[in-house]
């Protein structure tokens, strides 16, 4: 891909987000989103082998479908309460179908099923990209929608955390588990959503940092699948011994950064007196610590035998920058004592 | 090469410069070696002197409580400030 | 506290900068030196309450024997495991220690915690280095499935534990351990609050272990280093302990009903471990099931909430820790040489290693509660306290007491006595490094005799 157009649909990516979040108003939302998602497309299929193509028409027949939904349901908010605001869609029709669509544009559980085979076609950087800039927008949309005490959000959420701890235990392909890790999680923002949207940024802000890190470990260690993983200590060893730190955090162990938005999330719901819908979503977060535990066992806790040709490679340079790496695994294991106290205190 | 003759108290001197560079350089080679044994000394320092300014605190916060804190004599002074 | 949390801190650097000739005397040194630091913790025992105040910490009579059994133990993990890491690289040498020194930091801010969150924040991140301890340095293919085993039992026990501390403090709007005492509670609908009462115990009867909860703990005692076993009988199991103490006060009303299948599970679990010791073969399994048989004592001891319980369990926990931890290092001065944890390769030690033989003639006999030790005091204690809650209960305390002793000297008999094998004529003899060890384990245990009202707890 040439320069130019690279540069051009890097732009579109940035500008179509931009788009929606600036926009109150439904078009101009859609609008967003359809120049994100077609600027996503062409870079999904830039390496031109037939998986990555694959995947790039699952992706845009997903978001296409959500962008018609979207679209659907804001001419019927418009036909029925004659504005086009994104904050005034109350009746529950329109207000139902957009949310579905746009958990079908995020990969929430019912309709995620596009997401892992998606993210299994794609490289990691634009895997990294599909699971952080590509949730913003449509998040943006979801938190502006004015959700009343609605149990749909609740069926999303416990679905997405359970689905996502679930079926990520069998899988041994990286990007697959990445894609139930980021079902799992934005479970835990739909959660949350309706009582404290806040936290639901919070969470989102959270994720965004560890999951970068876990892709640009993966990255830097050219791995996409579990037994490859074994040999990453030949090759980085420090960043190695750190891997089960980051890993533990995504799952939300005490005391790194992912057991924040899970304590204030958690906090939240217990205040609004909804315990046991607490103790089954902390729960069902132990499905999801499984396999991030069994990627810390295969990657660091365990020895692989070497043979002597990959043995010296960690004395080679890495040909990738790695500051990005530094500052976002920092980040993804030593921020909780950072945790905003105004979460807590009400 | 030519001894030069010295003094007995240059001798002296001389010696004692030997000394001195001895010792000198032992203590160098001492840090060099050791230095890293100071830090947990220097937490201890530390945490003790936290600790202490926390005490301090807590004791002026406990005479000024109508609990425990007393009638001051006459020319005492108040002990948080 | 800050006083022995910064120079903890501190051993961070000093672990990674120190030459590798350096690096074992230089932590051991410094590490000591904290545990002689935080005795002065004890000197503030006969003030009846709270102690070294700071913002988020404190120390109390309950609370100070564990602070200085978790100080007292870093310097002699570091000291049982220098033959384990002997072979690894420096590097991974400095991580190991880091991560033991990471755990006594932990461990010192989830005894010292005033704040109850904060208390279940350290109380979980102190899974993380043992987690990596024992899946990263244990010896055979099974130490995965044991990590994974401790990890899911205590947080599938903690998860709702956490919920349940978060309502406490919706409800009481503070989670300070200073004012919960003195703070009424919403009232509750009673299945909500015997829910809730469920919740705040089950992290710990899970962490103690509970018989019934305890198959992580075998598990996880028999595949982790001599580290990992000894920080795991010592302290670890005591955090469960400490937990419900400190929580057992705010669940007042509730637990006279509520208690009984758990006193029951407890005391049940002492016959039935003691039993499973009685036909172990595996050393460390055996001393692993010890301890389940042991804390099921304690937990009978806090749940029926007596001064007399409490002090018991306490002193209990503090004397277990110190016997416990000796006989996994014992077990593991065997292990270094036959390789083999199978108590019928190794018998008859005492032919080859005399003095060994000593040490766990004294460390049998304190797991066995001989007069006039700290164990004796403990279970007597509690067995007391038991009896007058109930007179049958001393079928099954009596019972577990003889079974204890039959299994402790059998142990004994096992691995001392009797001819010696003709294939282990030529072991290695038995360094000072780990005569040193055994004596630092049960010297505070002889002296305790003398001044048991260190760690009497409230009742002194």
């Amino acid at each position: 891909m040439s320069p130019l157009m690279f540069s051009t649909l890097l732009l579109a990516l940035g500008l179509g987000s931009t788009v929606t979040f600036s926009s109150s108003h439904w078009l101009l939302a859609w609008m967003g989103l359809e120049i994100n998602s077609l600027a996503m497309v062409p870079l999904m299929a830039r390496p031109h082998f037939p998986r990555a193509v694959e995947a790039a028409t699952k992706y845009f027949l997903a978001q296409a479908t959500a962008a018609a939904m979207i679209l659907f349901a804001g001419m019927t908010n418009a036909w029925m309460t004659g504005q086009w605001t994104i904050e005034m869609m109350t009746h529950p029709l329109p207000l139902t179908l957009v949310t579905l669509a746009l958990g079908l544009k995020i990969g929430l559980a019912p309709v995620h099923a596009w997401l892992p085979e998606v993210l299994q076609g794609v490289d990691l950087t634009t895997g990294l990209i599909l699971s952080t800039w590509q949730k913003l927008a449509p998040l943006a949309l979801l938190l502006q929608l004015p959700h009343g005490n609605s149990p749909l959000l609740i069926i999303l959420a416990l679905s997405s955390t359970l689905i996502g701890g679930w079926a990520g235990l069998n899988q041994t392909q990286l990007r697959k588990i990445l894609a139930y890790s980021s079902i799992a999680h934005l479970g835990w923002m739909m959660v949350i959503l309706q009582y404290a949207p806040s936290l639901t940024l919070l969470a989102l802000l959270t994720y965004i940092v560890m999951t970068s890190s876990i892709f640009l470990l993966f990255k830097l260690n050219n791995t996409t699948n579990i037994n490859a993983l074994a040999t990453s200590h030949t090759k980085i060893p420090v960043l190695t011994l750190f891997a089960p730190f980051i890993l533990l955090s995504l799952g939300g162990l005490p005391p790194l950064t992912g057991f924040m938005p899970k304590w204030l999330i958690l906090h939240e719901l217990t205040m609004q007196g909804m315990g046991t819908l607490a103790t089954i979503t902390a729960l069902t977060a132990l499905l999801s610590l499984y396999f991030y535990l069994r990627l810390s066992y295969s990657m660091s806790l365990t020895m692989s035998p070497n043979n002597l040709l990959t043995s010296p490679l960690w004395r080679l340079r890495p040909h990738q920058p790695t500051l990005p790496l530094a500052i976002s695994a920092t980040s993804a294991t030593m921020l909780l004592p950072l945790t905003p106290a105004a979460f807590l205190v009400r | 090469m030519v001894q030069c003759p010295l003094s007995v108290e240059g001798r002296a001197k001389g010696r004692w410069l030997v000394f001195l560079k001895g010792t000198m350089v032992n203590f160098i080679a001492i840090a060099r070696e050791h230095w890293v044994n100071i830090f947990v000394p220097m937490g201890f320092v530390i945490g003790w002197y936290l600790d202490k300014q926390q005490d301090q605190k807590l004791t002026a916060f406990r005479n000024r409580s109508a609990l425990y804190g007393r009638e001051l004599k006459p020319g005492e002074e108040v002990t948080w400030k | 506290m800050l006083k022995v949390l910064i120079p903890t801190l501190m051993l961070a650097p000093t672990i990674w900068l120190s030459k590798p000739k350096w690096l074992w005397p230089t932590t051991l040194a410094h590490s000591f030196l904290i545990a002689l630091i935080s005795l002065t913790w004890l000197q503030n025992l006969s003030e009846s309450s709270w102690a070294s105040l700071s913002p988020i910490m404190a120390t109390d009579s309950i609370s100070t024997p564990l602070l200085v059994l978790s100080c007292w133990l870093l310097p002699l993990m570091i000291l049982a495991s220098q033959n384990h890491m002997a072979k690894d690289p420096s590097n991974f040498q400095r991580a190991y220690i880091s991560l033991l020194t990471s755990l006594q930091f932990f461990l010192i801010l989830a005894f010292g915690a005033t704040e109850l969150i904060m208390f279940y924040v350290m109380f979980e991140a102190t899974l993380i280095p043992t987690l990596i301890i024992i899946t990263r340095w244990g010896n055979q293919a099974e130490r995965l499935n044991a990590g994974t085993y401790f990890l899911f039992y205590t947080l599938a026990g903690s998860l709702p534990l956490l919920i349940a501390l978060l309502s406490l403090q919706g409800w009481t709007g503070t989670m300070s351990l200073l004012t919960l005492p003195f703070s009424d509670l919403a009232p509750l609908t009673p299945y909500t609050s015997m829910l809730w009462w469920a919740a705040c115990l089950l992290a710990f009867l899970v962490k103690m272990p509970l018989y019934g909860v305890h198959l992580w703990l075998p598990k996880a005692h028999v595949e982790a280093p001599v580290a990992g076993s000894m920080v795991l009988a010592a302290v670890l199991l005591k955090l469960g302990g400490y937990g419900m103490m400190r929580i057992m006060i705010m669940l007042e009303p509730l637990t006279k009903q509520l208690c009984y299948p758990f006193i029951i599970l407890a005391m049940w679990g002492i016959i039935m471990t003691g039993s499973i010791c009685l036909r172990q073969t595996d050393l460390k399994s055996l001393i692993a099931y010890s301890s389940v048989s042991h804390m099921g004592l304690v937990a009978g001891g806090i749940l029926i909430q007596t001064p007399w319980g409490f002090t018991g369990a306490l002193i209990l926990m503090i004397a277990h820790g110190l016997t416990s931890s000796a006989l996994f290092c014992l077990a593991n001065t065997n292990y270094e040489r036959t390789h083999s944890r199978t108590m019928v390769l190794a018998r008859g030690l005492q032919v080859i290693l005399p003095l060994m033989a000593a040490w766990w003639f004294i460390a049998s006999l304190a797991n066995l509660a001989l007069p006039p030790l700290p164990n004796l005091m403990g279970e007597l204690t509690i067995i007391t306290s038991l009896f007058n809650w109930s007179w049958w209960t001393l079928i099954l305390t009596g019972a577990g007491t003889l079974i204890t002793a039959g299994y402790s000297l059998s142990m004994f008999l096992t691995t001392q006595r009797g001819p010696l094998p003709p294939h282990i004529l030529a072991l290695e003899p038995s360094h000072t490094r780990e005569h040193l060890l055994i004596a630092l384990h049960l010297l505070p245990l002889l002296l305790l005799i003398l001044k048991p009202e260190l760690i009497w707890g409230w009742t002194a």
